[in-house]
């Protein structure tokens, strides 16, 4: 009878552990996910998380306040310059969703087939588009041409 | 009944274990998930920050890009006048009057560019200048916005807060309209936009160069209360800058303007020397010995700076032009100062020149207030300057109450395993504020950005972020 209660004790341990196991996972594989993401100029990443799924999502999250900037810019005919996506590219996060099962175990506490959930989500870094000694010439001939050559 | 009461008592431990557990790794995830908020926050922040510090750059670049063809247009507007300074007193007979024909002709063309491009120029540092001070305020508001609301969609009951140094100050500030104006017109010297306006609008140009000595100019006689503000205040011009000897009236004022300091070192001389009635107008340079006289020659302040003094050998005898005096120096040595009116010359053409251009050919006069003449704001920079300041960093804050069921068999478990004697649990009760960070710069440590000289870095968009726990200074 004494073993019997043991033997409850320790198929509810490992049926904590597992689920703790498969929730950890979940949580791993969102982190692992979303940084390789985030850090990739928001191209979704999987992640080497063993029995998880991931799924990766970039949502535009806003876009810069400058509207005033963007309208005289372009009156002055400019707006197909490398540096001009910077006024009106929407910014971006990844969202990671990953879940994972947990294994099962025998008895009644058994938290197989149950499906866990982590979720992450991050900003994402940008790809610089200037060179590194700027684009002014860019903006300047543009100018020149469509307002000031031929006097 | 003792196997009873043993296996209740083995069943309650096991129970406990079993929750004891369950609440310690619910409060493992319970702090890993909130924190992972905060890393939210602070990546959203710091990422829309270095977008905004892009932005600044794109309003840097197209207000240098537009000062370029200012440059080229005022600079062929300068040419054109004092092309007619030159050419309308020879009308009607000499051949050069043509150019004052053409001058008058196409004269009204080239003004209208000027009005506009000084116009757009003005409209665009103004507006865009202010942007760049605002665009971090308006990013922080719109993000701490969007990952509160964000982060409440996840879990409503997670509190978010923000320390971010938009809220306390200007992070970029002004001060670097020299700079843009300098890399305008390095811009433009190679470019078609300087001497546009010939042969289009007058051929030939008598002032063949002028343009381009100009637009080189423009960045100090635009620009130049900052370039006095950055080089230490100046300290009476002189060598640089454009000359106009063309022109008679410059040419004219320059002789007189000279001739009136050689006028003043004789005067000094003369007193000096105790003949005082031999400084006037007309006398012709002479050298006075004043070996003899024990008074010291007193030159008024304008002329120190022409008057130079040199040592007399007998292997190597005073070469002296123009007016001056002569003295024994120690060990008996003939000192000669003489006035160099060369020198004086082509300082006096170089200010004479400038003040003609801005009084009788409408360059601008230069203000006190930069920004307020360039359309009442400036390029931005870094406030505390550099590539990595300080204050371009900000953090977010998570926190979130355990849940007090958790809570409650915590307590419950180690008030039975200590038979009574365990207070609650602090460790669950404690408030937790998760803190994340983030900082954004420019990459001038490695990579292709490397190369870009640190005044240059407010016109190349490569500002990127990444993610730290503390900002230095700041955050607790």
């Amino acid at each position: 009878m004494v073993m019997g209660w043991f033997v409850v004790l320790l198929l509810g341990e490992k049926g904590v552990s597992n689920a703790a196991d498969a929730r950890r996972s979940a949580e791993s594989a969102a982190e692992e996910s979303a940084t390789k993401s985030a850090a990739n100029q928001c191209q979704p990443q999987g992640a080497s998380v063993p029995k998880t799924q991931t799924s990766p999502s970039v949502i535009a999250n806003g876009k810069p306040q400058v509207e005033s900037a963007v309208a005289l810019v372009q009156a002055l005919g400019l707006g197909q310059q490398r540096t001009f996506p910077n006024y009106v590219k929407p910014l971006q996060n990844v969202l990671v969703q990953a879940r994972s099962q947990a294994d099962e175990v025998a008895g009644d506490v058994n938290p197989g087939g149950k499906s866990f959930e982590g979720q992450r989500d991050l900003g994402c870094l940008e790809k610089p588009i200037d060179a590194p000694k700027g684009s002014m010439d860019e903006y300047r001939s543009k100018l020149w041409e469509q307002n000031l050559k031929g006097y | 009944m003792a196997l009873t009461v043993s296996q209740m008592f083995i069943g309650a431990v096991s129970l406990g274990i079993g929750m004891f557990r369950g609440t310690e790794v619910n409060a493992a995830f319970h702090h890993e998930t909130t924190r992972s908020h905060a890393d939210y926050g602070a990546s959203k922040l710091a990422a829309d920050h270095a977008r905004a510090a892009n932005v600044v750059v794109n309003n840097n670049v197209t207000m240098g890009a537009i000062m370029g063809p200012r440059f080229g247009v005022e600079a062929d507007n300068i040419t054109m006048d004092a092309n007619a300074a030159i050419a309308c007193p020879t009308c009607p007979n000499s051949p050069t009057c043509k150019v004052c024909l053409q001058y008058k002709a196409n004269k009204p063309r080239a003004l209208a560019k000027q009005v506009w491009v000084r116009a757009k120029q003005q409209l665009l540092w103004g507006t865009l200048g202010k942007l760049s001070g605002d665009i971090d305020k308006l990013s922080f508001q719109q993000a701490s916005g969007l990952i509160t609301g964000d982060v409440a969609k996840a879990d409503s009951k997670v509190r978010m807060r923000f320390e971010d140094p938009s809220s306390s100050g200007d992070l970029w500030g002004g001060g670097n309209a020299d700079v843009a104006c300098k890399l305008a017109m390095k811009d433009m010297l190679p470019s078609p936009v300087t001497g546009h306006a010939f042969p289009l609008l007058i051929s030939p140009n008598l002032l063949e160069g002028l343009p381009k000595t100009l637009v080189q100019a423009m960045p100090q006689m635009i620009c130049k209360a900052t370039s006095a503000a950055s080089g230490g205040g100046g300290g009476g011009g002189g060598g640089e800058g454009p000359q106009l000897p063309e022109i008679k009236a410059v040419a004219d004022q320059t002789r007189n303007d000279c001739k009136a300091l050689e006028d003043q070192m004789r005067c000094a001389v003369g007193a000096a020397s105790g003949n005082g009635g031999s400084c006037g107008d007309g006398a012709e340079p002479e050298l006075a010995d004043l070996s003899e006289v024990a008074g010291k020659v007193e030159l008024p302040s304008k002329v120190q700076p022409f008057v130079s003094c040199a040592t007399g050998t007998t292997s190597a005898p005073l070469q002296v032009s123009g007016g001056g005096y002569t003295y024994r120096g120690k060990g008996g040595a003939v000192v000669s100062c003489s006035f160099d009116r060369g020198k004086c010359e082509d300082q006096k053409l170089t200010e004479n020149s400038d003040t003609f251009m801005r009084e009788k050919l409408g360059l601008p006069k230069v203000l006190s207030n930069l920004a307020q003449s360039l359309g009442g704001s400036e390029t931005r920079k870094p406030s505390q300057g550099g590539s990595n300041p300080k204050n371009f960093c900000t953090c977010a804050f998570s926190e979130k109450p355990v849940d007090p069921t958790m809570v409650g068999i915590s307590d419950a478990v180690r008030k039975i395993a200590s038979f009574g004697a365990a207070d609650d649990s602090e460790a669950l009760r404690k408030k937790r504020d998760y803190r994340s960070c983030g900082r954004w710069y420019f990459p001038a440590r490695s990579g292709e950005f490397a190369s870009t000289p640190e005044d240059e870095q407010p016109f190349v968009a490569a500002w990127k972020w990444n993610q730290t726990t503390k900002c230095e200074g700041g955050g607790s």
